[in-house]
């Protein structure tokens, strides 16, 4: 992994938030709910409970009723990476490294941006890392080979942050329903966005004649014939299902970054990325705080 | 052990199933993400095929497993002791009476019917052993033969035994299958009391009683005098389970053949009432025209009617020959003459006759038989002929006067010059000799009796006198009348006749052929061959071997006879006509009949099964139903190597499908 590329990139760029979903604890953003910060929102009527250094005693003087100030909140929002490492994202090397590359891109973008980060590893299991360092590491030694893929998110869905930034880095390349994956992952979201990271050979098979395909996380196989026909007919399928997820993310207010490793980092980063609305140019678009 | 050698085809689906994975397609192997993206249905590999190195897989080796258990299924093999299938041994009555019809059939037909169900039950593996009950027990199916061969040759069984000795087709069943196995029995009659309480018998009846009338003894007298009539005596037996008092029974004898045969002719034909109780004897007069052969002998059709027929062979002629050896004036001789004369199947024998046969019986004065050389020259005799002495070759003396020389010559050296005194009967006679039979010397006055020497065997004895003696050295056919036949009261009682009739008898017996020519089964037959000649060279110089006599059964089965002059024949446990042959010509020829009065009472036959009830027999009925082959596990295995086969083979499918 170009880890230099990588932090140049984060420092180009940041996490496209959308403040009016955001939650989190007492952070430097502003959040979307009444806080204690010094943006002054709103009044209101004085009822019992309220905190009475709020009260505009200005107003009280003026108007003789009692009426609160409201501030903006001030918030931390989290941003959660749910990272497929099932034995699929290890079809080729090239496409491990790029799913690699967007994770750590993502959370170092979130560290830059001072969001809280939390990391969760799909493979051998549902594992969660919070801590900047332990993310760090696990991004740095990762080895796809678990057989535990992203329908394990329908089945045991995780603990996931409410109004959280959330980005699943997966090859989607599972026969499952995507509203299925998707529904819990988008509960409670403040934004969804799903990379869908590819070999090149996934995209564009480039091998013909009789083979034997081996499923890498089932065992199967399936004595095929690799003619053109069959290659248009896979080719079909795989737009097709990536067009499925397509849908299914608008329907869930997120869109979808479709990478393989022929695209370089930095014009992932500027394309698909961009365009997904995961990430903005840092200082001229509306992302950061 | 192999049960279907058919089977051994199936084995041929090894190498089958080698060859398949031989020409297996083989593709280069590519680890792919998303193989449910490429599956599609009905898409089949196109590319031709070629021969692979054998893969060692799952598959392979599960459908060879498969393969195998098919064929060893197949094969029906069986291992040790578990080597025997389903064994159904069956005791099979064979008596006459399994003929027995009645309303709803024969008891012959619900036996085979009950083995057919028998065997269903057993199943189509099962195997089978078949003992007829006869006089002697004998394997009609089996050792363990397949069941199908048992139903070929039940088609053909038609009972025909006299009688059926259960203890041993029993016995000879147990040998077949072990002592512990359950015999089934099929007869027409419940089991006897003795067995009744054998557990491991399962007695099956299949008869029904029923009313049968039926011959139970039978003889053929043949008139003496060629224009004499023959006589038949019967005895015919009425059994009614009802016990009515009477039946019509007729009677008929035919020659030529038997009743219904168109050769056969209607001789007589009587019709009698029979009672239930006691049964009818009667005597049928058989005029000399028509007896000249064998006759038929048939009642009237009944439930049974092979008891109701007989056969009846013509007894032959055999006639003793007696020659008279004393003087002229002897009044012996008349008392002898006369003797003869009363007996119906001796004649008195004059060399002037002209026969050149010798005579059978030589009855002389004993003075006249000191020397064979001297005496018996006088008159034709052989080696066969049996001789009596009368006289202890004593002096003559009158009433009190000095004795004198009967015939003038010498005294017989055999005996001393001394004289018993007179003695009263009865004697000390040895018990159970033929020639003594029916004597009593009751009251006979015996005097003359002389002492004779040590070569004679006493038969009838007064004190230390011998009165009736056998010669030791030839005690069958040498005997001697130690007696004055003139001056005691001998001839004047009855034991005279009887004398002479015991010894015509005695000899009648030792002539060539048989007394007997009609027996009731189960009889022996005692069976004088003629005297044989030592092969003696003929003119051409070749020796003249003695014809071989052979017994020819009614089934056509010849067996030799040995080389005897007097053969007993046993075990003539074939009903019909018998024959004994000497090179080509017949010697003699004797029926057989059923006539068993226990085999016709059709009273008792009756219709059940005895209830299996006991423990043991439940227990032991149910372990011979284990099936101890080894069809359960090979199933088991078969079945765990097709599915696990199915699921190794449809694990790719199912993720493609999926």
């Amino acid at each position: 992994m170009n880890r230099a590329e990588v932090q140049s990139l984060s420092a180009r760029f940041t996490l496209r938030v959308d403040s009016r979903r955001l939650r989190g604890r007492a952070g430097e953003r502003l959040g979307s709910g009444v806080g204690s910060s010094l943006e002054f929102q709103d009044y209101r009527e004085y009822v019992p409970g309220d905190d009475v250094r709020h009260v505009d005693w200005a107003a009280f003087a003026r108007r003789d009723e009692l009426v609160v100030r409201l501030h903006r909140e001030e918030i931390s929002p989290s941003v959660e990476i749910i990272l497929d490492t099932s034995a699929s994202m290890a079809s080729s090397a090239a496409k491990c490294e790029r799913a690699r590359e967007i994770a750590t891109l993502i959370f170092e973008t979130a560290r830059r941006d001072r969001l809280r980060c939390i990391l969760w590893v799909l493979g051998a299991g549902i594992e969660r890392l919070d801590r900047s360092a332990d993310i760090e590491a696990r991004l740095e030694r990762w080895t796809p080979a678990g057989a535990l893929g992203i329908e394990a998110l329908a089945q045991r869905p995780p603990q996931l942050t409410r109004r959280s930034i959330r980005v699943l880095v997966s090859d989607l390349l599972v026969p499952a329903d995507p509203d299925i994956i998707l529904r819990p992952l988008a509960r409670d979201a403040a934004s969804i966005s799903v990379v869908q990271v590819l070999d090149t050979e996934e995209e564009h098979p480039d091998f013909r004649g009789g083979t034997r395909l081996e499923d890498v996380e089932s065992g199967g196989s399936l004595d095929l014939v690799v003619s053109e026909e069959a290659v248009a007919r896979y080719r079909k399928r795989l737009l097709a299902l990536r067009e499925a997820w397509s849908r299914s993310l608008r329907r869930n207010g997120g869109e979808l970054a479709a990478i393989n490793d022929a695209i370089a980092l930095d014009a992932a980063a500027v394309g698909p990325l961009r365009d997904c609305g995961l990430l903005a140019v840092r200082g001229v678009e509306g992302g950061g705080s | 052990m192999i049960g279907n050698p058919l089977g051994l085809i199936a084995l041929l689906a090894i190498p089958a199933i080698i060859g398949i994975h031989l020409f297996r397609r083989r593709f280069r192997r590519r680890s792919v993400a998303g193989l449910f993206l490429w599956a599609s249905p009905g898409q089949d590999p196109s590319s031709g095929r070629r021969i692979h190195r054998l893969e060692n897989n799952a598959s392979l080796w599960l459908e060879l497993l498969l393969a195998l258990c098919a064929a060893i299924y197949l094969l029906d093999l069986r291992l040790g002791e578990s080597a025997s299938l389903p064994h159904e041994i069956i005791v099979l009555d064979d008596s006459l009476s399994m003929q027995a019809k009645s309303a709803d059939g024969g008891a012959a037909s619900r036996a085979r019917e009950q083995i057919d169900e028998l065997l269903r039950e057993a199943g189509p593996r099962s195997q089978v052993s078949i003992v007829l009950a006869g006089s002697r027990p004998q394997v009609l199916i089996g050792p363990a033969a397949p069941a199908p061969t048992a139903r070929e040759a039940l088609e053909t069984w038609q009972p025909r035994q006299a009688q059926a000795d259960m203890p041993a087709a029993l016995e000879l069943a147990r040998e077949l299958a072990g002592p512990d196995a359950i015999v089934r029995v099929l007869s027409d009659l419940r089991p006897p009391e003795a067995m009744a309480l054998e557990p491991r018998i399962d007695w099956i009846a299949v008869g029904r009683p029923v009313w049968n009338a039926a011959l139970t003894a039978l003889r053929r007298e043949r008139g003496l005098a060629d224009d004499a009539p023959d006589r038949i005596f019967v005895r015919i037996e009425l059994f009614d389970p009802q016990g009515r008092g009477a039946r019509p029974i007729e009677v008929r004898v035919h020659r030529g053949a038997a009743a219904g045969d168109p050769a056969s002719l209607l001789v007589l034909r009587e019709r009698h009432d029979v009672e239930t109780e006691g049964g009818l004897r009667i005597e049928l007069e058989i005029p000399a025209a028509d007896a000249q052969g064998d006759l038929w002998i048939s009642l009237s059709d009944d439930a049974l009617p092979a008891d109701g027929r007989a056969q009846l062979v013509r007894p032959p002629l055999r006639r003793v020959k007696v020659a008279l050896l004393f003087a002229e004036d002897d009044p012996r001789r008349a008392f002898a003459a006369r003797a003869v004369a009363a007996i119906p199947e001796a004649e008195l024998f004059t060399p002037a006759s002209g026969d050149d046969e010798p005579a059978h019986l030589l009855i002389g004065a004993s003075e006249l038989m000191r020397s064979a050389d001297e005496a018996f020259a006088a008159l034709p005799t052989n080696r066969a002929t049996s001789f009596l002495r009368v006289g202890a070759a004593l002096p003559e003396v009158e009433s009190d006067g000095p004795a004198k020389d009967q015939t003038g010559g010498a005294a017989n050296s055999d005996a001393r010059v001394a004289e018993a005194p007179p003695l009263l009967g009865p004697f000390l006679s040895e018990s159970g000799h033929p020639l003594l039979e029916g004597l009593s010397f009751d009251r006979v006055l015996w005097r003359g009796a002389g002492r004779l020497g040590e070569n004679w065997t006493p038969l009838v004895s007064a004190g230390d006198w011998t009165l009736i003696g056998a010669e030791a050295a030839n005690a069958e056919r040498s005997f001697i009348l130690n007696v004055a036949l003139g001056r005691g009261s001998l001839v004047k009682s009855p034991d005279w006749p009887i004398l002479v009739a015991n010894l015509v008898a005695e000899r009648r017996r030792r002539l060539p052929g048989s007394d007997r020519s009609n027996l009731r089964f189960g009889e022996s037959l005692t069976l004088t061959l003629p005297a044989t000649a030592k092969p003696m060279p003929n003119a051409e110089g070749e020796q003249n071997e003695a014809p071989e006599a052979v017994l020819i059964a009614p089934s056509g089965q010849r067996r030799e006879l040995p080389p005897l002059s007097t053969l007993r024949l046993a075990g003539l446990d074939e009903l019909g006509l018998w024959e004994v042959r000497r090179g080509e010509a017949s010697f003699h020829r004797f029926a057989i009949n059923a006539l068993d009065a226990r085999e016709s009472d059709l009273r008792r036959a009756a219709r059940d099964r005895r209830d299996p009830s006991s423990g043991e027999l439940a227990e032991e009925e149910s372990d011979t139903l284990v099936d101890p082959r080894l069809h359960f596990p090979l199933v088991l295995i078969g079945l765990f190597a097709f599915f696990m086969n199915w699921w190794v083979l449809r694990r790719p499918l199912a993720r493609r499908d999926a």
